[in-house]
């Protein structure tokens, strides 16, 4: 079975530059979801069970930031990985992001980087998942 | 600015359009700048420590081609809002790449949301000041032009 992807970024090029990067990756991709806020993408983790994030953090309506802490509050979405793709450069802004549970990638990206990221964050996902009897969706 | 500021600006655009499109741009110091009137520009602003905006200037052959490159499509497919997004993601990435070497990487920027200018807008706002870093780039004759303002 696939992995099914929820890409969160306000650029409709970059959504589609993501999934065109997925794709060359390699990996086994269920359905791709996408958004061009927050707020967009939290109503679709509401309806449709998603195993991984790709967000970015600079969109409008709702940052990416602000879609991490609500992922976190919620029961049903706290244990999603979350890879953050964004231009940040600033390490205080990425450090406050991978204490949150993210990893990072800055753009712009390989395939390489967005297929190790994905493997990694999966496979800690699948970790946790299995050390707590727990699953997320 | 000083040489090698200029040698890094110039290294991380080309590292950044390498990777978002396979396009190979290189210093092209000794030709005109492109005209605004022939050209698509955006710019992004940023506040911080200090603020600024960055602009990136392309004709639109060289645009086409960046765009359906990051897409993975034919040319004649790319459609006008593509391009413009693009174009402002380009913008966003290069500045994204390039604030952390001016202002230090543990320094917080905010960085705006980029806008496409007009041609008139263009000139305005790319000439009515000198900019403190700006380069010039080609790649198969195709040029980008990257202005950079630090302001307060």
């Amino acid at each position: 079975m696939g992995i099914n992807i929820l890409i969160v970024d306000d650029s409709s090029v970059m959504r589609a530059m993501i999934l065109k990067t997925l794709r060359m990756s390699g990996l086994s991709l269920g359905d791709v979801y996408g958004a061009s806020n927050g707020a967009e993408g939290l109503e679709i983790l509401g309806r449709q069970w998603t195993d991984l994030v790709i967000l970015d953090i600079n969109m409008p309506v709702m940052n990416g930031e602000e879609m991490m802490i609500r992922m976190k509050e919620n029961p049903e979405t706290r244990d999603i990985p979350v890879i953050v793709v964004s231009t940040e450069g600033s390490k205080p802004r990425i450090d406050k992001l991978m204490k949150m549970g993210a990893s990072f990638i800055r753009k712009p990206f390989t395939p390489e980087m967005i297929r190790d990221a994905v493997n990694q964050s999966l496979g800690q996902s699948l970790g946790q998942s299995l050390g707590t009897g727990e699953s997320h969706g | 600015m000083d040489n090698p500021q200029k040698k890094t600006l110039s290294k991380i655009v080309s590292e950044s359009l390498e990777k978002l499109a396979f396009m190979f741009f290189i210093s092209d110091s000794f030709r005109e700048p492109i005209p605004f009137q022939n050209a698509v520009t955006a710019e992004v602003s940023f506040t911080g420590v200090f603020s600024g905006r960055l602009a990136v200037v392309m004709t639109e052959a060289a645009l086409k081609e960046l765009t359906a490159n990051m897409l993975g499509i034919d040319s004649e497919d790319v459609e006008q809002n593509h391009l413009n997004d693009a174009l402002k993601e380009t913008a966003n990435i290069i500045c994204g790449n390039w604030l952390p070497v001016v202002g230090g990487d543990e320094t917080v920027f905010h960085i705006g949301a980029p806008e496409i200018l007009s041609p008139s807008q263009a000139a305005t706002a790319l000439t009515g000041q000198i900019p403190s870093a700006m380069e010039k780039l080609s790649a198969d004759e195709e040029p980008c032009d990257i202005y950079f303002f630090r302001e307060k």
